[in-house]
């Protein structure tokens, strides 16, 4: 070529190549961290590397991207601030200081300020331009500092389950520890039995004897709740069921999440929402604790997290999964003080037998506690295995499980005390916290 | 920042429900600025919606909440409803509907406003919606209409009176912590409804 002609390319072409570069790099759908244009959020960085799970081909952000995922929470949390309330016409002056109509407005991803609040990008401030007036309606909010309102144990934009007026005044007068009620029932709820599939099995009529993985766990599957069930091998080892009477390839024994969905619907749907299974519910490998933020144990980091990580293959024992499950992998300061902590102690008396069956407290009793669902047409207490769901807001957890035991005020000021959380509440909350309760208590009677 | 609401025009099946029942509506009892000459189409959609709304909030705040409630006293109604497991108030489940009604994006819409609100997100914002609500709240007019443009779009918007129609409102309202007007009686105006239709 003429040097005149390269000499015009050249600049042209070097441009073109790290765009090219880019495109190259997005479409390998492999090591795409490196495209990312800043920290992704607390709750996405396990798919950051799944960018269309959001992202429109040309770098938009899909219209139903939060949605798809956060809808149905935001329903069950009676959203305060949901979207269609501000597609009234008379609220569009509100709008011009946020577009509340949507979760990007105040959800910016990649930004590495929001990473420790909650991946809310806007300044804290943000309340006061529609609620300018809540000093004229209550004096006693006049000092506080316009950033103030979202504070735990305050106000929360979309869930305020555990924070409004009939509830506190209800609780004022409650105290730390609540009163049992006399009637000897559990404090916290219980689970329910799962219903039988059919008939007890024993171990002679395994429907999968072929290999030396089956003969092995026989024994501990005939003396598993699975057996006492009617649920056989090959309901769960999928391979074996489907084709062949052989047993499934080694690396067959696994059995998917989704398969233990289909008895265990409510469980699974949990799970696949939560920071345990939320890459396998996207397609992705499952997690690994060496990905995690929180501080994990070296151990662990090459464990895989499917519903084996916490409950074993045939010995299945609940009281495994609610702590020596978790402390195998997490490694923070609430996790290790848990065993110093009140709620352990409690624990281990109900596990000897001296305290009743509810009285104890498991990492599972606050972080994938009892709630009541309908299950074909069957009211049954069941464990939520998002363990994300009651975390944030703080709060959310007062009502669904410290109030079993405490008062709410009680509970709103723990948990509002970080300190004491990271303590795993070994004390009390420190004096002078002030939480919405507070202002409750000091009003005149 | 300029906010444009994604509305379209009321649909066929709405203006000729609408044609159908205005007879039924309060013609000529408006006093509104739009009052004199001819009636815009609009006006009849509003009248129209007014009947639908005003027959659903007195059926249910009678024949549900006040019979449970009050009469035969077997179910409460209360305003965390879904946390308590109870009834949802009258004026809740009005704003479940008129939730439901934006969604569709229809170029209709409607809000449960008072000079008197409990929640104080329920006050007028808009001059149309304080002049409305005064003009049904305080001069005993039947209907205030206007036009007024929000967000960039123009908009037919009617008020009309919310009255009192059981024991019930009367007793919730003057007994409420948070309400700013505690002597109601029963057939006394506590708030209106502001009905919006995407003007053409």
């Amino acid at each position: 070529l003429p040097l005149p002609l390269v000499s015009r390319l050249l600049p042209v072409l070097l441009l073109l190549l790290p765009v090219g570069a880019f495109f190259y790099a997005a479409e390998r759908k492999s090591q795409r961290e490196l495209l990312l244009p800043g920290l992704t959020s607390a709750g996405h960085h396990q798919i950051e590397g799944q960018c269309e799970r959001c992202h429109t081909r040309f770098g938009g952000v899909k219209e139903d991207a939060c949605t798809d995922c956060h809808a149905a929470a935001l329903a069950a949390q009676n959203d305060t601030h949901a979207p269609d309330k501000f597609q009234d016409p008379g609220r569009a002056e509100m709008l011009v200081h946020s577009d509340a109509r949507s979760c990007l407005s105040c959800h910016r991803e990649h930004r590495p300020e929001a990473r420790q609040r909650g991946s809310v990008s806007v300044a804290s401030t943000f309340c006061f331009p529609c609620h300018a007036e809540i000093g004229q309606q209550r004096p006693d909010h006049r000092t506080l500092a316009p950033g103030s309102c979202a504070d735990s144990g305050c106000h929360n934009y979309h869930d305020n389950r555990a924070l409004y007026r009939d509830l506190l005044l209800r609780e004022r007068d409650v105290p730390a520890l609540r009163p049992t009620a006399g009637d000897g029932g559990p404090r916290l709820p219980l689970s329910s039995a799962v219903p039988l599939s059919g008939p007890a099995l024993s171990a002679q009529q395994a429907d999968l004897t072929d290999g030396v993985e089956a003969l092995a766990a026989t024994p501990a599957w005939a003396r598993s709740s699975h057996a006492a069930g009617g649920v056989n091998c090959r309901s769960c080892h999928l391979p074996a069921r489907s084709g062949s009477a052989a047993a499934p390839a080694p690396s067959s024994w696994q059995v998917a999440p989704a398969t233990c969905g289909t008895c265990h619907p409510v469980e699974h749907q949990g799970f696949a929402a939560s920071k345990h299974g939320m890459r396998i519910a996207a397609g992705l490998p499952p997690m690994q604790p060496r990905l995690a933020r929180l501080p994990m144990k070296v151990t662990a980091h090459d464990a895989t997290l499917d519903c084996n990580a916490c409950h074993r293959a045939h010995d299945f024992d609940r009281q495994e999964a609610a702590v020596q499950a978790c402390e195998g992998c997490h490694d923070d300061r609430h996790t290790r003080a848990y065993r110093s902590s009140p709620h352990f102690a409690l624990m281990q008396g109900e596990w000897t037998g001296k305290g009743e069956p509810g009285s104890g407290v498991s990492c599972a009793s606050c972080h994938l506690p009892r709630r009541t669902h309908q299950r074909e047409g069957q009211r049954l207490v069941l464990a939520v295995h998002n363990q994300n769901d009651n975390l944030r807001p703080v709060d959310r957890m007062a009502r669904d499980v410290c109030m079993h035991c405490h008062g709410l005020g009680y509970s709103l000021e723990s948990l509002a005390d970080r300190e004491l959380v990271e303590r795993n509440f070994i004390g009390s909350p420190a004096a002078g916290i002030r939480t919405s309760m507070t202002f409750v208590k000091e009003e005149k009677r | 920042m300029t906010q444009t609401h994604r509305m379209r025009r009321p649909g066929r099946l709405l203006a000729a429900a609408a044609v159908l029942l205005a007879p039924a509506c309060q013609r000529g009892a408006s006093s509104g600025p739009a009052s004199g000459g001819a009636a815009p189409p609009e006006q009849a959609v509003a009248d129209a919606v007014y009947t639908v709304l005003s027959a659903d909030r007195e059926a249910y705040t009678q024949e549900v909440v006040h019979r449970l409630q009050n009469e035969e006293k077997v179910l409460k109604a209360g305003e965390h409803w879904k946390e308590e497991k109870l009834l949802p108030l009258p004026a809740q489940m009005f704003r479940l509907g008129a939730d439901r009604v934006r969604k569709k994006n229809t170029g209709l819409s409607y809000a449960l406003l008072s000079l008197w609100p409990i929640n104080k997100q329920n006050a007028p914002r808009t001059p149309a919606e304080k002049t409305g609500l005064e003009a049904v709240s305080l001069t005993a007019a039947a209907r205030w209409q206007g036009e007024e443009t929000l967000g960039g779009a123009r908009y037919f918007t009617a008020v009309y009176p919310d009255k009192a129609i059981s024991a019930a409102c009367v007793t919730c309202h003057n007994g409420h912590g948070e309400s700013p007007r505690t002597d109601f009686k029963e057939g006394d105006v506590m708030g209106g409804i502001v009905i919006r239709v995407a003007a053409r």
